[in-house]
């Protein structure tokens, strides 16, 4: 690492609440692991390897949520994702009848045959194990990978109870080591949702770095000598990294930001909504409720416009222009910070995953595309992960940042207001209640069955507090859904808390909440009992 | 083009069983009969009042108590149920002293059990608690119950342009302007949800 140079650290976050439901032969919110494989973490991993064929001395960090990890190692879940998968392939193929009368759309269902066919072959080629490439590229020390919290819970509102937080917190680290094989170094709050002493939590489970928004550490208790391109020592050596403003907005932005260029897919343009029932049933929702199928034939195109028919070749050149145009900003504002700092600063640029590819088709090239320009010796970016930084780089100014999130308005709003905030009485009644169990139950002599519905109970508390829920509950998507979801969590939990009071626990009931709610297997109920 | 199945593949390479011991229907049963029986309820017996920081400018607190038993250990009140207050204090620590001052305070209606309460003052040193009580004849507050303590968000610094150069020294009176950044994260956000995923 020289030290003329500036540092780029790009973070990408991939989390998907827990949506497996073995109780029904298929499920809708299924669907949205099957999309991110699809869109999202198989292309991703197609870049990775050509990258590393390439030899590309890249630098990623890639955030992998605990409830990600064990829906990508589900058994059920991958027979599901390769049926999933299949129909993609046979839709293809139809849409290639379909379309023979008109050339250009066969031309793009062909691609997308040849698409869906090769993401089948890269997922195939690693034995269906998407963990296993992801693996193979940390190992390579190129790909940094870290965690978050258990079920992704939005810790600023869990914080009236430590033992809530520290159990999000540590659940989630035990599970990415046990699944990977090894600790992570860094941490993604959920949403960003950082709070003054989270950081002692932090240090407690082992973690060197975490990620907050702009203002946390513009507003830090004492003010940032260098501003937010270096991190902050919150005074126990745990760091605070800030998102760099200046790159998010490009790529964010609806206005400005890269995805909204016109030459690229149009994700709202489907098949699923445009053609007539009887051509897509077989592939929506009961053969009647439209979704959308992942074939799409139309670019952004201009506002007001009919949309105009998608170029591939012309949005993958366009993509390689906004990575160029990418790096050259960033070299641009390294150039300029550097001569105000006492130290190279680094631009940290975290992202949602599931942007790239899902929602910005054409955001995978362009990730791959930055990642190759930015390696190139003569520009005066390195690319960096926040443990090489950190390891280089010493001395850090000591300064507690201020809460806060990366959510609308910048704060806690978004999971607490008028459409969600009717949770929260139950949530922390849910964590008191766990707590007493594990207080009552510990250092007691406690029967195998006993056990596993305490240990089924830590479970479930866990789940009804993924962030997922309030968000999608103000946003409005699937309102009915998350609605369900809390409530079952919450029925499930009184029952289980009544059966163990009194000492009647039905196996049959047990085993079926287990094989329901099957996330973290080497769960102990007795870490619920508050650390003194 | 023949199907691949993760069966078919898996089936000589691993032991794992892909069928849940117990059915489709078996499962649904469980689910819809907890699902009935043990609707969430808040227990009346768990008294208490929560107090949660949103925002810089907002508090929320929520609570549940029983009315009954409140007015019983309360005999100096006097028509209770009318005078219920919901009183936030802010409190600060200086050294040794810890210093409380009450700085906003709500009548509670009927069986209201949440209130949003914006803060008239913005300190960053302060942390927030509340109280719930009741005037009695004398018009003094006698607290029945009291919230955890919460930390406040802290006051934003002020940006007077947006760049990136205004994220480094010199720091002073410049100006942060959190409304561009949460409407850069809003639309993003609009143009992002899909059927459920959330970022």
């Amino acid at each position: 690492m020289g030290t003329e140079k500036g540092f780029l650290s790009i973070i990408l976050h991939a989390h998907l609440p827990y949506v497996r439901h073995p109780e029904y032969e298929s499920f809708f919110e299924e669907v949205w692991l099957f999309e991110a494989i699809t869109e999202c973490y198989v292309p991703l991993i197609n870049a990775l390897d050509n990258l590393s064929k390439d030899n590309v001395d890249y630098r990623l960090t890639l955030s992998l949520s605990p409830t990600l990890l064990m829906m990508l190692g589900d058994e059920l879940l991958k027979t599901r994702y390769l049926t999933y998968l299949n129909t993609r392939i046979e839709l293809a193929e139809k849409e290639i009848i379909r379309t023979k009368n008109q050339k250009e759309y066969q031309k793009l269902a062909r691609l997308y045959r040849r698409f869906f066919i090769h993401v089948r072959q890269i997922y195939q080629n690693y034995n269906f194990d998407i963990l296993k490439a992801f693996k193979k590229h940390y190992f390579s020390g190129r790909l940094e990978l870290i965690s978050t919290a258990a079920t992704h819970g939005f810790l600023p509102l869990l914080n009236i109870s430590e033992i809530a937080v520290r159990n999000q917190i540590n659940v989630g680290i035990d599970t990415f080591k046990s699944i990977m094989g090894f600790s992570p170094a860094g941490f993604w709050l959920p949403e960003c949702g950082y709070y003054p002493g989270l950081e002692l939590l932090l240090d407690d489970a082992g973690i060197n770095y975490f990620f907050i928004d702009t203002h946390g550490v513009v507003d830090a208790s004492d003010l940032p000598k260098n501003g937010i391109y270096a991190p902050l020592d919150c005074g126990n050596k745990v760091m605070a990294f800030a998102r760099d403003p200046e790159s998010s907005h490009q790529v964010w932005s609806a206005q400005e930001g890269y995805p909204g260029d016109i030459n690229y897919r149009e994700y709202y343009s489907d098949i699923g909504f445009e053609l007539d029932l009887e051509d897509v049933a077989p592939y929506i929702l009961d053969g009647k409720t439209r979704i959308n199928t992942g074939i799409k034939y139309h670019r952004v195109t201009g506002k007001g416009q009919e949309k105009k028919i998608y170029d591939p070749k012309k949005a993958k050149r366009k993509a390689y222009k906004d990575a160029k145009d990418f790096i050259a900003k960033r070299e641009q504002q390294i150039k300029i910070l550097s001569r105000k700092m006492n130290r190279p600063p680094v631009i940290v640029s975290p992202y949602d995953a599931e942007l790239f590819g899902h929602w910005w088709a054409e955001g995978i090239h362009w990730l791959e595309s930055v990642l190759r320009l930015a390696s190139e010796p003569d520009n005066q970016i390195k690319l960096v992960s926040c443990k090489e930084y950190l390891k280089q780089q010493k001395n850090h100014q000591v300064s507690v940042p201020s809460s806060s999130t990366w959510g609308d308005q910048g704060y806690s709003s978004y999971w607490i207001n008028e459409d969600n905030d009717w949770i929260y009485p139950f949530l922390h009644e849910m964590a008191e209640e766990m707590e007493k169990l594990a207080v009552d139950f510990t250092g007691v002599s406690v029967l195998p069955v006993q056990k596993r519905a305490l240990n089924q109970a830590f479970r479930t508390v866990l789940l009804a507090q993924a962030s997922d829920w309030p968000f999608i509950l103000k946003s409005g998507t699937t309102i009915d859904y998350a609605t369900k979801k809390i409530n079952d969590y919450l029925a499930r939990f009184n029952y289980l808390h009544e059966c163990i009071r009194n000492n009647k626990i039905n196996e049959h009931y047990l085993l079926a909440l287990e094989t329901m709610d099957n996330v973290f297997p080497d769960i102990d109920y007795r870490d619920y009992k508050p650390v003194i | 083009m023949p199907e691949t199945t993760y069966d078919s593949v898996k089936r000589f390479t691993s032991s794992k069983s892909v069928t849940p011991a117990l059915s489709r229907q078996e499962l649904l049963e469980v689910s819809q009969n907890i699902s009935l029986y043990f609707a969430p309820r808040i227990s009346s017996n768990n008294k208490k009042l929560v107090l949660l920081s949103i925002d810089p400018q907002h508090l929320y607190a929520y609570w549940n108590f029983d009315d009954d038993e409140s007015q019983n250990k309360t005999p100096s009140s006097s028509n209770t149920s009318d005078n219920k207050m919901l009183r936030i204090y802010s409190q600060e620590v200086r050294g040794d002293v810890v210093k409380s001052k009450p700085l906003v305070e709500f009548k509670i209606q009927g069986s209201q059990a949440k209130q949003l309460i914006s803060l008239p003052i913005i300190n960053r040193k302060e942390t927030y608690f509340a109280k719930i009580g009741e005037l009695n004849s004398s018009k003094n507050f006698i607290p029945l119950i009291i919230s955890n303590n919460t930390a406040c968000f802290s006051r934003q610094k002020k940006l007077k342009k947006i760049s990136f150069t205004d994220y480094i020294i010199p720091y002073n009176n410049i100006e942060f302007k959190i409304k561009e950044q949460s409407k850069l994260k809003k639309t993003h956000r609009e143009r992002t949800n899909y059927s459920g995923k959330v970022r």
